[in-house]
């Protein structure tokens, strides 16, 4: 089937697009001219006798035939499902592995047809919005986060990731009034227990320049960013960075800034807080690793450090 | 509100019970109809078939919607396992594979689900014997459960020391293809097997790919791969790289709950005070 053609990722098509066909009733269509030609089938027999053997004859062809039809449409089916599900999960995939690209031109072309589920039109959209944070076309994300948060009854974990990623995508874009309101849910719905909820606090405190805040934070929530973030703690060690820099703390800064470059390469840093662009061009160099190893790691905050 | 399964035996014992009724009434339906269908004409005068044709219609269909409610039930746990909701989920598990169901898909699913929910809650004995009870059963459709049931056994087995059934486990696995997350479950397995076995070559070949899948893994399971490489730096006698890795697990978990988790890494962290960790 030709794809027709989409302005790369026109956001309003795509979402307008994607919506699943309904269902076409051929099934009902089909059983209804076959009650019908039975009905045409015994009205003949009865009108014409000797026709009766033709009649019979036609109509267990007719049965057959749709038995085979039925089956081929429905097998069919199936396997048009399954290799829409195989293309959703190659896309997760793609996310997975940051091949930003690959997935947009994936995503591009799957939500230019209307899909054949909901869930997969849902799914694909998420994986959209991700990729367009990507490509810094933030307000592109907000309008499929929004689509997405107003037209779906959402499962709550996904709900509240996608919240997350409309309030970074609002901190970006500098709403930061409504930015607050969606963080203001999120606490409220995950009662404060959110390692990415807590990131993105950091992350609003850096924007607004509230550093202190920002350092205050991160000390009293490691232990949580440590269960939830996996290696994107990196990320709060790199605003943690920030933040004391900002405070005019260079050996904690260098610590910190240091431990994020173990978790996460400093273009990635760089390009999802464009606020750490200075600060990696500061601090850039050669990383050292400070030994001997504590078992609390973060570094210990110098005296005035937080107001 | 119906008890809880008191062990993993008693649940695969109801489940294989309910599997043989299932089946047996399955085929009884299926065999009934038939017999009417076939000796519908031939006794002279009939014995009024199409009602008992009717009649079964009705039971399989009343038996089928069960079903549906049944598998409805088991795969609703799954999100209730992810969100850390374990009674909820337990009681819904609880309620699928007590209740009747015609079809195997239900059981099955409900099994998978409850050695999910004992991998969570970490009963891991439970989890392998859940787990080894699915994979000897037919799945036919539901073959796509062997994957990761496979990878909680060999998990289960590793974590109660059970060193040979966890190779068998992985060695199933190296023959299927796997999706991403898949793989990546897979590498943390087989590093901490290997690990504990002392094929330190084995835990390093690859190391760079196997460390770029590692940071696709949460934040305990990526610590504990990272620490197992840290391990195997130190001992193939690269110190500087060893303590990169070990840096880096260290930020993602606290050195007491590695050294609690495998008393093995106490070689990495030897002033590390051993604390139980946190349950889950």
């Amino acid at each position: 089937m030709q794809t027709p053609s989409v302005p790369f990722l026109d956001v309003q098509t795509l979402i307008e697009r994607s919506h699943p066909r309904p269902r076409r009733r051929v099934a009902l269509y089909v059983l209804g001219l076959a009650v019908l030609g039975m009905l045409l089938g015994a009205y003949i027999s009865a009108e014409q006798p000797a026709a009766r053997r033709v009649v019979e004859g036609l109509g267990v062809v007719m049965l057959v035939g749709l038995m085979i039809g039925f089956m081929t449409t429905g097998m069919s089916a199936v396997s048009a499902l399954k290799a829409e599900a195989k293309r959703i999960e190659s896309i997760e995939e793609l996310v997975q592995l940051r091949r930003w690209e690959q997935a947009a031109l994936e995503l591009n072309q799957l939500l230019s047809v209307p899909t054949r589920t909901p869930g997969a039109r849902i799914q694909a959209l998420l994986y959209l919005s991700s990729v367009l944070g990507r490509y810094h076309r933030f307000r592109d994300a907000m309008t499929v986060q929004t689509e997405l948060l107003d037209t779906v009854d959402l499962d709550p974990g996904t709900e509240h990731s996608l919240k997350l990623g409309l309030a970074i995508a609002m901190l970006r874009e500098d709403h930061l009034v409504d930015a607050g309101r969606v963080m203001a849910e999120l606490k409220r719905e995950s009662s404060g227990e959110s390692g990415g909820l807590t990131l993105v606090e950091l992350y609003r405190d850096v924007r607004t320049y509230h550093a202190a805040e920002a350092i205050e934070l991160f000390h009293q929530k490691l232990p949580q960013l440590r269960r939830h973030l996996g290696f994107r703690i990196g990320d709060a060690w790199a605003l943690l960075a920030w933040a004391y820099d900002a405070m005019q703390l260079p050996a904690d800064a260098r610590i910190a800034w240091a431990n994020a470059l173990l978790l996460q390469p400093v273009e990635e840093l760089s390009r999802r807080y464009p606020e750490l662009l200075t600060l990696a061009q500061k601090l850039a160099g050669p990383v050292y690793i400070s030994a001997p190893v504590s078992a609390d790691v973060a570094p210990t905050r110098a005296e005035g450090g937080v107001a | 509100m119906t008890p809880p399964f008191a062990s993993a035996t008693t649940a695969i014992s109801r489940v294989r019970r309910d599997l043989t009724i299932g089946s047996l009434l399955k085929w009884l339906i299926l065999g009934g109809a038939g017999l009417v269908i076939l000796l519908e004409p031939i006794v002279q005068g009939g014995f009024g078939g199409t009602f008992i044709l009717m009649g079964l219609g009705v039971v399989w269909f009343v038996l089928s919607a069960r079903s549906a409610r049944g598998t409805q039930l088991a795969v609703g746990a799954s999100p209730l396992i992810a969100t850390g909701q374990f009674d909820a989920a337990e009681v819904q598990l609880n309620e699928a594979l007590q209740s009747f169901s015609i079809f195997r898909g239900a059981k099955l699913i409900g099994l998978h689900h409850l050695a999910v929910l004992r991998h969570a809650q970490r009963r891991f004995t439970d989890a392998a014997a859940l787990s080894r009870a699915l994979l000897t059963q037919r799945l036919g459709t539901l073959e796509s459960l062997s994957k990761p049931t496979r990878l909680i056994l060999a998990e289960s087995l590793l974590e109660t020391d059970d060193l040979r059934g966890a190779y068998e486990a992985l060695s199933g696995l190296y023959k299927m293809r796997l999706t991403l997350n898949e793989a990546v479950a897979l590498l943390a397995i087989q590093t901490d097997y290997t690990t504990r076995t002392g094929a330190w070559a084995e835990v390093l070949s690859g190391l760079e790919s196997k460390l770029q899948l590692c940071e696709l893994m949460p934040s305990d399971r990526a610590a504990k791969t990272l620490s197992c490489f840290a391990l195997a730096l130190k001992k193939t006698g690269r110190p500087a790289d060893a303590l990169l890795q070990q840096r880096r697990a260290e930020l993602l978990v606290a050195p007491a709950e590695l050294v609690a988790s495998r008393p093995m890494f106490k070689e990495l962290w030897p002033d590390a005070s051993s604390v139980p960790p946190p349950s889950k």
